[in-house]
């Protein structure tokens, strides 16, 4: 569903109009956050892709169609970039598994309260984070993206049947790893 | 249902969660699931990892980084427009040193050895580049005894003796414009001003 006023903004973005730009990217910025964090599995990481995706939106905007809503596209587009990034980062073996966040330094996800429910939720990042990319950013784009096998298809560029095979090795996977935390 | 067993697999029971099954397919997997407890145990498995992911809290972003996205944005056009007028110049350079180029080839030394030879090689060669050279001479003649005829009229008010203009010092010439040109283009560097990685 198109969000009522954006339309009328990404009108004026597609003409050139910047401030338009900066209300959009106030209003999503949070959640490509979270995409990019979720596929990284890097906070500053995230921050840069999250940056680099407005840019890149930016520029393809003209290709947007605007009877659609515009945060599906702007996350889908988020999470291909970081896609392509963590396939680059693996060819130039960068060790991004070093790098990656580990939650439990994180003061948001501290005591107080609700330690078990956080604690839960710091297996699960890093559980997504031991994942294959490929299949980290099916899980993205099926689960928090809500996105169809053909949409997702369409998104990373490979065959169907390729991207519901790396879904479901993806489920599989997350399921063991959580298993074996669990024991 | 899997082949050699009586349980449908864990493909199917995933895309039975993903509503990714036709009716009849549908049907088929719930009277299975109704049927085996081992099939809905593996069911149950994969709806709490579906449950887990769906209950994830977004994390809080600690800065707006709109301010940064539009300075960038900002920046790039004022970039773009610095380079379209580099290109605009490094293209007149370019056309300048082709132009100028060609007569200075025909008028070098080397050229009336190659026209001389017989060997059908060199005398291939000698076609084409007579052919190039032939479409931008007619081109450039026209266009050099304009330039000449200005600048010698221009220069003999100034200086008694006529100046020649030979296809070297008109290649210098091109050669300081191309210089000019670089120059320019490297002041708007677009690389610089972009501190992402991307």
């Amino acid at each position: 569903m198109v969000v009522p006023g954006e339309q009328a903004l990404i009108k004026k973005v597609k003409k050139g109009d910047l401030d338009a730009y900066g209300a959009i990217i106030q209003d999503y910025q949070s959640s490509v956050f979270n995409v990019c964090y979720r596929v990284l599995g890097n906070r500053q990481e995230a921050e840069d892709l999250t940056q680099e995706a407005f840019l890149r939106a930016y520029h393809q905007i003209s290709s947007f169609d605007l009877s659609r809503p515009f945060g599906p596209w702007m996350r889908t587009l988020a999470a291909n970039l970081c896609y392509n990034h963590l396939k680059k980062a693996r060819l130039n073996r960068v060790p991004l598994e070093d790098e990656r966040d580990t939650i439990k330094d994180d003061p948001k996800y501290g005591p107080e309260g609700a330690l078990e429910i956080d604690q839960e939720h710091k297996v699960l990042y890093q559980a997504i984070w031991k994942l294959p990319e490929v299949q980290r950013i099916a899980l993205e784009l099926r689960h928090f993206q809500g996105l169809s096998y053909q949409e997702m298809a369409e998104a990373l560029h490979l065959p169907l049947n390729t991207v519901r095979s790396h879904l479901y090795r993806g489920r599989q996977k997350l399921a063991e790893l959580l298993e074996e935390e669990n024991e | 249902m899997n082949k050699g067993t009586n349980h449908i697999s864990t493909d199917q029971i995933q895309a039975y969660l993903d509503q990714g099954l036709d009716q009849a397919e549908h049907q088929e997997v719930e009277i299975h699931l109704d049927q085996c407890p081992a099939c809905r145990e593996e069911l149950s498995r994969l709806e709490i990892i579906f449950a887990r992911l769906k209950k994830l809290p977004p994390l809080e972003l600690e800065k707006d980084l709109s301010l940064a996205v539009l300075a960038q944005l900002r920046e790039e056009s004022k970039l773009s427009l610095g380079i379209t007028w580099t290109l605009v110049l490094e293209a007149l350079g370019a056309g300048t040193v082709i132009g100028l180029l060609i007569p200075a080839i025909r008028a070098a030394s080397w050229l009336p050895v190659l026209a001389d030879t017989k060997t059908e090689i060199q005398a291939a060669i000698n076609i084409f580049l007579t052919q190039l050279a032939s479409s931008w001479l007619v081109w450039w003649a026209g266009l050099r005894m304009n330039i000449e005829q200005t600048a010698k009229s221009l220069f003999s008010t100034i200086y008694s003796p006529s100046i020649e203009f030979s296809p070297w010092i008109l290649i210098l010439a091109a050669g300081g414009i191309g210089l000019l040109a670089n120059y320019i283009l490297l002041r708007s560097d677009p690389i610089r001003g972009r501190n992402h990685k991307y």
